[in-house]
């Protein structure tokens, strides 16, 4: 269900294109975490059992840019904002207004350290203030259970990725802007992302197994560092594949880098995650 | 189906048969190219040379200096496709290596780097070549080993997919044996490694007007550079070569290394 949250980012909005022949209309960029961040990752999708559920999951967005493939600037959302995707959603980010009635091939998003300028959107204005000190692109806050044995997590990313090249899933490229309407954008995020085992394959499946007993201390706190000591080469061969990535050594390198796989176009639809 | 003039080779039916890529620009020649179109893509010979690399003062992890004294690969079919690699590197590895891999060299040389943001959706693309015919590689020879001539179309060659073999006489896939030495302490090492799944996603971005020849770097400082070898154990000479226990670091990490597609590096030969 859409539900229009603060309308801040509105006034931050630059919709530059003045309305002409085709029309105009306008559009509403959304985020959505789905259930898998809202309620839970349940254990039937775990390739070895167990479960997960996030408490929080930040996204710092910016650089929400819509443009045509003819080179038509369409609008752009600044930011940086701070959203939690856990709080119930699809929650409103921004809305272009007045844009010419058309489709708009070209949309981008980055995802990226948050910075002082880093406004809140619908996350709590300590989780922003938190975001803004330690430079994350990305937290993530939960639980997770396995073999009747549940630990907790909270892992911070720096990363900073840019996601180009968005098509639908029917692949499509861009949004459209409906004459007289609001067309929609919606950044979908992918919360089961940070538990798949390879990089590249189209064979990956989300495990747990290695995560849980990342927990070296046994305290039932898997930490970044944490993850960041299991060598990748302590693990099965046919698991956690890199593909190409070879700077990606530990398990923590290895979930940092799902980090930047986050974000899809409106449900399941597809984006070019450069790294930057 | 008729052609303004575009030749239908096998090797180009072939590849349109198998689906993807080039039927559209094949249907854009046989409807006619105009002047200001891109050419029609043709059929074209590829060739295939495989040779190993990275094997000049190759350190490990915990700075083990190996000698390989046997390296072969069997190679089943290489691949070209037009999709781009998925998630090419930048940094370059942090592993303590006496001569830079292939790996290094190449990520040094990317200016940046970028994926499809889903695991497993490297978008291969269209089929643009296809090399096929087991082959052996010695990969300490000073020559490269060439695969039987395969067929390809021209245009942007993206990237690329290598289906390895079991060989009777390797055991497997891949047979590497040598010394590692260090402080004076040598151990004997054995690897043999089956031949996973096909290894998808290789960098190729390669532009192909004719018969092209590609070269197939296998990165041996790769395949050893992450093995711990303190998992072997200390010998005196004469060293015999030691398999390592399955599942062990160093079992984990030559297994990991053959899946890596940063373990194999493609370019265009002159």
């Amino acid at each position: 269900m859409f539900r229009p949250r603060s309308l801040a980012l509105v006034a931050a909005v630059a919709a530059t294109t003045a309305a002409t022949g085709c029309g105009a209309g306008d559009l509403v960029i959304t985020t959505f975490g789905e259930d898998f961040i809202e309620t839970a990752i349940p254990s039937e999708f775990f390739a070895d059992g167990g479960s997960v559920a996030f408490s929080k999951f930040l996204v710092t967005f910016s650089e929400m840019t819509v443009n045509g493939a003819d080179g038509k600037v369409g609008g752009e959302v600044a930011g940086p904002v701070v959203f939690d995707l856990h709080e119930a959603g699809p929650a409103e980010v921004a809305t272009l207004t007045g844009l010419e009635a058309r489709r708009y091939e070209d949309i981008s998003v980055a995802v990226g350290p948050a910075t002082d300028a880093t406004l809140g959107g619908n996350a709590a204005s300590d989780d922003v203030e938190f975001m803004k000190a330690q430079g994350f692109s990305v937290f993530v806050e939960g639980s997770v259970s396995q073999n009747d044995v549940d630990k907790t997590f909270a892992w911070g990313f720096s990363t900073n990725t840019r996601y180009v090249d968005c098509e639908l899933e029917d692949g499509s490229l861009g949004v459209v802007v409906p004459p007289g309407g609001a067309g929609e954008w919606q950044l979908t995020i992918h919360g089961d992302h940070l538990f798949y085992d390879d990089l590249a394959s189209e064979d990956a499946v989300l495990r747990l197994s290695a995560i849980m007993t990342a927990d070296s201390n046994d305290d039932d706190v898997i930490d970044i560092g944490e993850l960041n000591a299991v060598d990748l080469t302590s693990l099965p061969a046919d698991q956690y594949g890199v593909g190409g990535a070879s700077d990606v050594l530990s398990l923590g390198d290895f979930v940092g880098a799902l980090s930047r796989t986050l974000v899809h176009h409106t449900g399941e639809g597809e984006c070019t995650a450069e790294k930057r | 189906m008729g052609g303004s003039g575009v030749s239908m080779g096998v090797g180009l039916g072939r590849l349109m048969a198998s689906g993807v890529v080039g039927a559209g620009l094949v249907v854009g020649a046989m409807v006619g190219v105009g002047c200001d179109e891109a050419p029609a893509p043709t059929s074209i010979a590829l060739t295939v040379a495989i040779d190993g690399v990275g094997l000049e003062g190759l350190q490990s992890t915990g700075g083990y200096v190996a000698t390989v004294t046997a390296a072969s690969l069997c190679i089943e079919q290489l691949q070209t496709h037009a999709g781009e690699a998925v998630l090419a590197s930048t940094q370059p590895s942090r592993l303590p290596r006496g001569w830079p891999s292939v790996g290094d060299v190449r990520d040094a040389l990317l200016s940046f780097s970028s994926a499809r943001a889903h695991p497993g959706h490297y978008d291969e693309g269209g089929l643009m070549g296809e090399v096929t015919g087991t082959t052996v590689v010695d990969l300490l020879a000073t020559t490269a080993t060439t695969m039987p001539v395969g067929d390809g179309i021209s245009g942007h060659h993206g990237s690329a997919s290598i289906t390895l073999c079991t060989d009777a006489n390797l055991g497997g896939a891949l047979l590497l044996e040598g010394t590692a030495s260090r402080d004076g302490t040598d151990v004997g090492f054995r690897f043999v490694v089956q031949a996973p799944e096909v290894i998808e996603g290789i960098p190729v971005d390669v532009e192909l007007g004719g018969d092209g020849a590609l070269a197939v770097h296998v990165d041996l400082a790769g395949l050893l550079g992450r093995v711990d070898f303190d998992a072997f154990p200390a010998q005196t000479p004469p060293v015999v070569p030691t398999a390592p226990p399955p599942g062990s670091q160093p079992d984990n990490a030559v297994g990991r290394a053959i899946r890596a597609s940063s373990t194999y590096h493609v370019e265009l030969l002159p």
